[in-house]
């Protein structure tokens, strides 16, 4: 993520307020790529209903092409089968990218330690944020986003992220 | 074996053996009379009243079955009212006292209280009144710890200290509500069997200080076996579990009912030594001082049995006779000189003639019947100019003192195959770390001539290879232990007849004339 | 009825062992004889099964009494006008050999002799297209069978083309390569998910397009499997409660009480009144939610995103309740072997009816929206249309079959917690097509709501739970100031709820269609096996026959009317 004209200023005070506004811009338009496999995708229906609104915090944009989104929520449990699948949308979304952890099974493979399921996306994919529940509320999806648009205003435009992560599938 | 007779249970005729009381007689076709303070090995005692059962006719309407010897035509009746109502009531009784202790009691999943509530209480409780509290954790030497709360006053391990270890270290003091079992001041449980009164007791008054609080008995998982502890080869349960993201390990030893062998008991020192299962393994491979792959040290012991002009083979006692006999074959393959050299084992003046034997070598009658030499001369002889030294487990340290290695092994290179990392192995020039006894199954034979076959109970991790496995990498013609068995079956005439999972669990007796037929 | 179904069958079948098990019959057949008694069963007038209700295997190697064989395949099949349930079961001994494929007689046995091949590695002779449903294309070895370690986890790094298949299924609709290639007709592929939003979970629908109109539809799934059934043998029955939770997790509680009927049927337990009821107040309740996500996601994949939140609303607003109740939005795990986790709460009934008046409001809001709407109608009037005999063919039951004008709903045909005294009506559709399945779903809800109001009214007061200490946990105030509480507590929790040994199946209305539970239990607290009888695995069978010939965006709509929820399709 490191653009090219700003990796030559290095670490200056242009550099620090064009990552103001930069995170600024990207903290809050987070357009959600929704990556539902399982009961955790219907709390996050829920979460983007009028009740909890999500674009409250300017995430209603659900685009379903990852190639337009920047926010990978995984909801759900990923099983070995689908786990190449998630690699591949992973891949596909472009930088900046964040991934989110809805529920116990992406975090860690929930309630389900067995041959088909993978114990945890980490192993496959970077993850931004953990969220736990069963499914969790909605109310713990938007704090998710909130410590997520709190995360990215740390972030710098000269740092480049998870460029190291070597995963099962790799 | 006695003769059957015929009685009746709740109207329906069962078959069972004469000469035995009733308990047992009908255990034995699968009828369950329940019972607290009889225990088969011990005696009747009769003073927990739980086995009350009902006679139909001749005979008083009432009497304990552990004290009624089964007769041919007696009518027993278990399922009335009557018998309902009195197991109601003893359990009742049994209760009333009892401490709300199961979340921190250890024997919560192997409690007979548990499990007779279940079965024959499943009432309310009716006390209104506060409960008796007497002292808890109280330490009766010798490992066991004991809780008076908890305690039904069935007088198992009075009995047992008396009648079996007749060292009679408990007692029972005073009566009814203040009733305890108690030490004599200053005078602990100081005997080499005083464990099993933990598995004679039936709730969880007796507990292991060893085992206190390690694991919870229903994620246990229990597994017939032989403890390796001394030539008497007592049958023992291993109780091991492997918990989530951690290695199998064992619990506890446990002894199991074998009459050819142990009976219902075993020693401290061979119930606790399923530690050194745990501890102090050789789990990798060395070359010298660095650990390397299986597979690089094992072609560094090839080329080095390649070059080496005498070689020797060491054999421990301990191992199992399929690997026995691989050694054997691959001793002969490279025409090194075998032997069993391990005096060091024998402890003499340790053993008693109850259960612990002088010899600690599980299997030294496996070395005599295959005939390998264990004699200290030939083995100092054969080691006098050897060039390699090739030791399958056996601990020289038990032989020799350290100056006694030295002077042994002088130049000679050593490959140390050992489930243990002591300090011979520590300087043997190659180490090749193998499996114990409950990683791998086998069969061994006892001071006693009885063979018993156990089958592999714990799986780790890591899997290691077994004493057949390296001996094949190493040129023996026996790749594993199925063709062991084989070649197994032709030196010991009477497992010819059977195959490894059809030996019988209280194994097989080769003093029986027609069952020796040796032919090694 | 069930007496002389057994004297009948048994007369029939003379080599068979014909049994009794609860309220069916169970024939052990010889395996030569398999095909034979299940051709029989079908055809005759006598017996007529013309519904394969669910094929799966038993695997007997560490089970206490040895049975012969080490599998058995057990074939549940059901005349459902004459309410008959009959299971046919047969020893395998050699699983390579296995046994002749029931695929001639019914179509549903497609892909349940394909899962009993995935799970057990039972073989079935002359099966068109038998490979692997649930794991993955490079899965080694057979998951269910008593062997295999539970956590021996095999990864997948290449997913599966599936162009054989699609090939394949070309052909057989005659489709030959010149064709495929000429210009005017040439095939394109189009591969829908399995990351998908139309696809509603995971689920990859591979189709040959001509132009728009689909040729041939391949659907492969098993991208949710996660392993209920092997992680149900490790639990004790009640430990099981949430997993069942999120089999259907859109109608949680349905799942629950028809897992636990199912093991109350075995023990024999005649749970309380009171409990009766409220179960048949949460089901008819979740139904309605069901069908709720159910209209809404099909509505917005039709285009009428408005519906989507006057339907969806109403749903969050049951949370309202349903969390009060069960302390859980969506998974609730509310149910025990002998009653409930507890009773309701005071003042639910005012807090049901309000919730019923809104729910009224929103499905009528959306069904104005919808009714006479042109685009609708055109959309999905004759639209995907399967006909009764295939939907029967490929087992179908619930609202889709009853769509394509089957009159079979179990709460008429075999009721149970007094569904004969209330009075309601099953709508049945006319042609099968899109339309009937939407519209169907929109009066079930209609229905549901009349059967609330009259069983809130019926409702008896009393105890939930019976009072078994074999069974169900004593009261708390018991369990902690004494022991015989306490040690029933215990021995309740660590060793479960023991039931006797032996083998039953039990079924239930769920929401999308039949739910059964088929267990074997061992005598202990934990079971041998447990299988779920899925009602939407059997409806995706069929579904590439209801898309091919329609437009790819038919087809969408189609998968979001037929309600296939992930976690039901793959366990």
């Amino acid at each position: 993520m490191a653009l090219g004209l700003e990796a030559n200023l290095g670490d200056t005070v242009i550099t620090t307020k064009l990552d103001e506004v930069i995170n600024w811009g990207r903290q809050y338009s987070l357009w959600p790529f929704v990556f539902g496999t399982a009961c955790c995708a219907i709390e996050f229906m829920s979460a983007a209903a009028s009740q909890h609104d999500i674009s409250r915090f300017g995430a209603e944009v659900v685009r379903f092409s990852p190639r337009q989104a920047d926010l990978l929520l995984v909801c759900g449990t990923v099983t070995y089968k689908q786990a190449p699948v998630l690699k591949r949308i992973y891949e596909q979304m472009p930088d900046p990218k964040w991934v989110v952890s809805v529920g116990a099974c992406a975090c860690s493979g929930g309630i389900y330690d067995n041959y088909s399921t993978v114990q945890g996306i980490d192993s496959i994919i970077p993850v931004d944020i953990y969220i736990s529940g069963c499914p969790p509320r909605p109310e713990a999806i938007l704090d998710a986003l909130i410590k997520l648009q709190d995360q990215i205003k740390g972030e710098s435009v000269l740092v480049d992220r998870h460029k190291d992560f070597k995963g099962i599938l790799d | 074996m006695a003769d059957k007779i015929k009685l009746f249970v709740n109207g329906e005729e069962v078959e069972v053996e004469s000469g035995k009381n009733l308990v047992d007689a009908v255990s034995a076709v699968g009828i369950e009379i329940p019972h607290l303070c009889y225990h088969p090995a011990l005696g009747a005692d009769g003073n927990c009243r739980m086995c009350l059962v009902g006679l139909e006719e001749g005979g008083p309407p009432l009497v304990p079955a552990c004290k009624t010897p089964a007769q041919e035509g007696m009518k027993v009746l278990l399922d009335a009212e009557h018998i309902r109502k009195i197991q109601h009531d003893v359990m009742e009784f049994e209760l009333i006292n009892h401490p709300i202790d199961c979340p921190v009691c250890d024997q919560a999943g192997e409690c007979k209280l548990q499990d007779y509530y279940m079965g024959y209480d499943r009432k309310d409780s009716r006390m209104t009144v506060p409960q008796v509290t007497k002292s808890k954790k109280l330490d009766f030497g010798g490992g066991v710890v004991h809780d008076q709360e908890r305690c039904i006053v069935c007088g198992r391990c009075v009995r047992f200290l008396r009648q079996i270890t007749k060292t009679g270290e408990l007692g029972i003091i005073n009566r009814t509500d203040t009733a305890r079992v108690n030490i004599f001041p200053g005078r602990p449980i100081d005997n080499r069997y005083g464990l099993n009164v933990v598995d004679l007791c039936p709730v969880g008054a007796m507990t292991s200080s060893d085992f206190r609080f390690k694991q919870r008995v229903w994620f246990l998982k229990k597994v017939p076996s032989v403890c390796h502890g001394c030539a008497k080869g007592c049958s023992i349960t291993i109780d091991h579990n492997r918990e989530k993201y951690q290695d199998d390990i064992i619990y506890r030893f446990r002894p199991r009912l074998n009459q050819q062998v142990n009976g219902y008991f075993m020693c401290n020192d061979g119930r606790l030594s399923y530690r050194r299962e745990n501890e102090g393994r050789l789990t990798q491979f060395r070359l010298g001082k660095n650990e390397r792959d299986m597979l690089d040290v094992i072609t560094g012991c090839n080329k080095e049995i390649a070059h080496s002009r005498k070689t020797v083979v060491l054999v421990s006692p301990d191992l199992s006779l399929e690997q026995m006999v691989s050694v054997k074959a691959l001793a002969e393959k490279l025409g090194a000189t075998l032997s069993g050299f391990s005096d060091g084992y024998i402890k003499t003046g340790d053993g008693d003639d109850y259960l612990i034997s002088d010899d600690k070598a599980a299997n030294r009658k496996g070395l005599e019947i295959l005939g390998i030499d264990s004699s200290r001369k030939s083995f100092e002889e054969a080691m006098a100019d050897a060039e390699l030294l090739i030791n399958f487990n056996n601990d020289l340290s038990l032989s020799y003192d350290e100056s006694g290695i030295r002077s042994l092994l002088g130049d000679t290179r050593t490959i140390a195959c050992s489930t243990h990392d002591d300090e011979l192995t520590g300087q043997a020039h190659f180490a090749l770390a193998i499996s114990s006894y409950s990683e791998y199954a086998g069969t061994v034979i006892n001071c006693d001539n009885v063979l018993q076959h156990f089958t592999k109970a714990v799986t780790k991790n890591n899997e290691l290879p077994d004493v057949c496995a390296i001996a094949a990498e190493l040129g023996s013609p026996l790749q594993n232990a199925g063709q062991a068995y084989a070649e197994l079956q032709r030196a010991i005439g009477a497992l010819s007849e059977y195959q490894p999972a059809d030996i019988p669990a209280e194994g097989l007796n080769l003093n029986d004339s027609e069952a020796a037929n040796v032919t090694a | 009825m069930n007496a002389t179904a057994l004297e009948k069958i048994r007369a029939a079948f003379p080599d068979a062992t014909c049994s009794q098990v609860l309220n069916y019959v169970v024939v052990d057949v010889q395996p030569e004889k398999l095909q034979d008694t299940l051709t029989r069963l079908k055809n005759d007038q006598d017996f007529n099964c013309g519904l394969l209700l669910d094929v799966t295997a038993i695997d007997y190697l560490d089970y206490p009494t040895p049975q012969g064989a080490r599998f058995r395949v057990v074939y549940t099949i059901k005349n459902w006008q004459d309410n008959l349930l009959v299971q046919v079961r047969a020893l395998v001994s050699d699983p390579e050999a296995g046994v002749p494929s029931a695929v001639p007689l019914w179509d549903s046995a497609r892909w349940g002799e394909r899962e009993t091949y995935d799970q057990y590695g039972i073989n079935f002779q002359g099966h068109p297209d038998l490979r692997r449903i649930l794991n993955h294309c490079q899965f080694e070895g057979h998951p269910l069978r008593k062997d295999y370690p539970i956590d021996k986890r095999q990864v997948l790094y290449e997913t599966d083309s599936l162009e054989p298949q699609i090939r394949a299924r070309l052909a057989d609709k005659g489709i030959d390569e010149a064709t495929m290639k000429d210009i005017n007709t040439e095939v394109m592929y189009l591969n829908l998910g399995p990351s998908h939003p139309a696809t509603h979970g995971a689920i990859r629908i591979l189709t040959a397009l001509d132009g728009e109109t689909i040729l041939a539809n391949v659907n492969e799934i098993g991208y949710l499997h996660r392993g209920f059934e092997k992680t149900a043998e490790q639990r004790t029955y009640n430990q099981i409660v949430p997993l069942t939770d999120r089999l259907n997790y859109c109608s949680s509680m349905i799942n629950n009480i028809a897992y636990v009927k199912a093991v109350e049927s075995w023990l024999g337990i005649q749970i309380t009144e009171r409990a009766q009821f409220m179960r048949v107040v949460l089901t008819e309740f979740y139904r309605i939610l069901d069908h709720l996500v159910c209209l809404a996601a099909a509505l917005v994949d039709m285009g009428g995103l408005t519906n989507y939140w006057y339907l969806y609303n109403e749903k969050e607003a049951a949370y309202d309740f349903i969390s009060r109740l069960t302390g859980a939005r969506l998974t609730s795990s509310f149910t025990r072997i002998g009653g409930m986790y507890r009773d309701f709460y005071d003042g639910w009934k005012e807090d049901l009816e309000r919730q019923l008046v809104d729910i009224e409001k929103g499905f009528g809001d959306a069904l104005k929206l919808v009714q006479t709407n042109r685009i609708v109608h055109d959309r999905t009037q004759g639209v995907c249309v399967l006909p009764a005999e295939t939907a029967l063919s490929y087992g179908l039951t619930g609202p889709t079959l009853r769509a394509s004008g089957v009159a079979y709903d179990m709460r008429k045909d075999a009721p149970y917690y007094n569904y004969e005294a209330f009075d309601f009506d099953v709508p049945i559709g006319t042609k099968g097509d899109v339309y009937d399945r939407f519209m169907i779903r929109f009066e079930e809800m209609v229905q549901s709501v009349r059967i609330l109001r009259q069983v809130m009214k019926m409702i008896p007061e009393g105890p939930v739970n019976i009072k078994d200490s074999q069974v169900v946990l004593p009261e708390k105030a018991q369990v902690y100031n004494n022991i015989e509480g306490l040690a029933n507590h215990f021995k309740l929790i660590f060793e479960g709820v023991k039931t006797p040994p032996g083998e039953w199946y039990d079924s239930f209305e769920a929401a999308n269609g039949e739910l059964g539970f088929h267990f074997v239990s061992d005598g202990s607290g934990r079971p041998y096996k447990l299988k779920v009888r899925p009602p939407c695995f059997y409806v995706m069978g069929a579904f590439h026959k209801m898309v091919e010939g329609n437009m790819i965006a038919d087809a969408i709509i189609n998968l979001s009317c037929i309600n296939i929820i992930g976690g039901e399709l793959d366990r």
